[in-house]
């Protein structure tokens, strides 16, 4: 046959076209399945220099800690996936209605002062009234946890009603004028919340139904809690973004007065993006005390804001699973710096400048993030091929009639 | 029995007068055109008929009830659907998509725990209005991405899908090449009945080929209406449009 026939190759290219093809239909399932063994692989590495250790392999053990120090621990997994869940319920407003929140604090900071004031505060000798004390002799998490998103909820429609009428830059301004109210807040009330020394004394939570003590004292355990609630409500908005209320949403980020026109009342599904993401955050901000078994009062401050903003963007706003990436990219380069790369150059203490850095570095030049730009290239890629194909059929179709006008003739 | 009434209908802004109380009403299954010169007030009074405005005084009465203060939203919902002078459709979404929003928005908003394509009534719908505006072959091209004419096809689709009865069209051939129109012309024209169909437009041709009656308007106020001949035939509107 000819040579212009094409050859049935695997081209790197292709190679990539499939995994994110594979990772847009089944990324969630495969992250999710990674991050279930993660601890036992942890721990495998953590045992793995024991033994090397008992069995006078001192060298290698020393190697294998060295290789461990870049090996994201279980505590950092457990801070990467509280942000991923933050992240996700953020990106219903970033990536798909199109509203850009700088108050996200204050439902991350609530969610989890909520929790944090109940376990420090609903016990002998405090605050708290007694029949509120001799209802539970330990107050189980499950009702600090339903309290937290039933206060999140509250608020977020709250300030939802509030801002969500607003557009643009308005709309930043305002949500990030009120999440300062509840910062100042945090820190006025210090009797209540602990003001900036943060919120401590909340040792002891543990699931009432089933008497399983999670916090500081066993990490694998708190990754597991953490974990199943992440994926729980992770799922929860990846069936709320495909079912047709998220492609309202999509409709109302690319054209607010066509959605109108089509019918949808459109402060109305602005506000129900802003209650579920503010709901969804307060549950992140609530797991985000748990295993430091403290409220400290960076979580309700603007920095928390920023940084979801920056972890959202990192990955892709436009990407469902953008902000598990950004998550991962964002802690991990912070734990690298500050643990790791500062042992051979004291610059790398100042983490903060080099991940703003890489920050500028990813607006600049892949604005659509890292996942963002993996799948534009793909899409891309699958459309010259099929532009490429649509072409081929033509030019034999053409082949095919020539010939058959060449035979009749 | 008229399906959209205006009674001294007026808008203004600030000092400018852009509809100055305008009397119109259209009956069911018409196809109706408004012409006037630019600046005549034809898209703002279109503005105030589908909500986009509301009035500065008078009232929109469509189907029987007074709907001047009835929001955007709730008007598209009891049958009033438009397009827009300059194209407006959700560029970034696919034409499948553009089509299935506005035809999902008549049944639900909030439905969190179904996935559209499980709704067998909506494919079939977004189907058959891909059939009637012939798009059905780019349905997974991105709206942005096609030719200006496909492009306001796609906004009337859009509009269908909403299932109206009053459909306004404002300029639907506005840049379209003068085939193009001919053919928009003849496929408005199979709009009408059961459909009640209002366009503003410039060109005239397209106006005179389709329209059962004409409604010419100048600086915001009524001046003439009547059949084709009748419109032509008009002093008044010579004076102030045709010779211009």
């Amino acid at each position: 046959m000819d040579a212009a026939a094409p050859k049935n190759r695997f081209t790197p290219r292709e190679f990539w076209a499939w995994i994110s093809e594979v990772f847009d239909n089944y990324g969630i399932l495969i992250l999710a399945g990674l991050l279930l063994v993660y601890p036992f692989f942890f721990s495998a590495l953590n045992d793995s220099i024991i033994w090397l250790e008992d069995n006078d392999w001192e060298a290698t053990a020393e190697v294998v800690a060295e290789v461990r120090g870049f090996v994201p621990s279980t505590p950092l997994m457990i801070q990467i996936l509280i942000y991923t869940l933050f992240g996700v319920a953020f990106n219903i407003l970033l990536g798909n209605t199109g509203m850009l929140s700088l108050g996200h604090c204050a439902f991350f900071g609530v969610g989890g002062y909520t929790v944090g004031i109940m376990h420090a505060w609903i016990k002998p000798g405090t605050y708290a009234p007694d029949w509120m004390v001799n209802a539970f002799k330990v107050l189980p998490l499950e009702i600090s946890l339903i309290t937290c998103i039933i206060v999140s909820t509250f608020v977020a429609w709250l300030i939802g009603t509030i801002c969500s009428t607003k557009r643009g830059v308005y709309f930043a301004m305002v949500t990030l004028s009120i999440s300062m109210i509840f910062y100042y807040s945090a820190q006025t009330f210090d009797d209540l919340t602990g003001g900036t020394d943060g919120l401590g004394g909340l040792e002891n939570m543990r699931l009432g139904s089933i008497g399983l003590r999670v916090g500081i004292m066993d990490a694998n355990i708190t990754y597991y809690f953490v974990y199943i609630l992440s994926v729980v409500f992770i799922a929860a908005i990846w069936q709320v973004l495909r079912s047709p209320f998220g492609h309202v949403l999509r409709a109302v980020r690319e054209n607010e007065n066509r959605a109108r026109i089509c019918g949808y009342n459109v402060a109305k599904v602005r506000l129900m993006a802003f209650t579920m993401s503010g709901a969804v955050s307060g549950v992140a901000g609530a797991l985000a005390i748990i295993y430091g078994e403290t409220v400290p009062i960076e979580n309700i401050h603007f920095i928390t804001s920023g940084q979801i903003v920056i972890i959202t963007l990192f990955g892709g706003a436009g990407t469902f699973l953008g902000p598990a990436v950004g998550s991962f990219i964002y802690w991990y380069l912070r734990q690298l710096m500050s643990v790791e790369f500062v042992k051979y150059l004291a610059i790398f203490q100042y983490w903060e400048a080099w991940v703003g850095g890489i920050f500028v570095l990813i607006v600049l030049f892949v604005p659509s993030g890292i996942l963002g730009t993996i799948r534009n290239m793909t899409l891309e890629y699958r459309e010259k091929k099929l532009l490429n194909r649509k072409a081929v059929a033509e030019a034999l179709a053409k082949n095919a009639d020539d010939e058959t006008a060449a035979d009749t003739e | 029995m008229p399906i959209l009434e205006t009674k001294s209908l007026s808008k203004h802004f600030d000092a400018l007068v852009a509809v100055d109380s305008v009397d119109y009403s259209v009956d069911s299954g018409e196809l109706r055109s408004i012409i006037g010169p630019n600046g005549a007030g034809k898209t703002t009074f279109f503005n105030m008929i589908a909500g986009d405005l509301l009035p500065t005084s008078g009232q929109v009465i469509f189907d029987g009830a007074d709907v001047s203060e009835v929001p955007a939203h709730e008007r598209s919902h009891l049958g009033i659907g438009r397009t827009y002078q300059i194209t407006n459709i959700f560029p970034k979404l696919s034409v499948l998509e553009n089509i299935r929003i506005a035809a999902q928005s008549r049944k639900m908003t909030f439905n969190l725990w179904s996935t559209v394509p499980s709704h067998k009534e909506l494919v079939e719908k977004s189907d058959q209005i891909l059939e009637r505006i012939n798009l059905t072959e780019k349905r997974d091209e991105l709206a942005g991405t096609l030719a200006h004419g496909e492009q306001r096809y796609l906004e009337i689709g859009i509009a269908l899908a909403t299932d109206p009865k009053l459909l306004l069209l404002d300029e639907p051939t506005a840049g379209m090449s003068p085939e193009e129109t001919i053919q928009t012309g003849e496929f408005i024209k199979g709009l009408a009945d059961p459909l009640t169909v209002v366009l503003v437009e410039h060109d005239m041709e397209v106006v005179l080929g389709i329209s059962d009656k004409i409604t010419v308007l100048h600086n915001g106020a009524f001046l003439a209406e009547g059949t084709v001949e009748e419109v032509r035939a008009n002093a008044e509107v010579q004076r102030v449009y045709l010779r211009e």
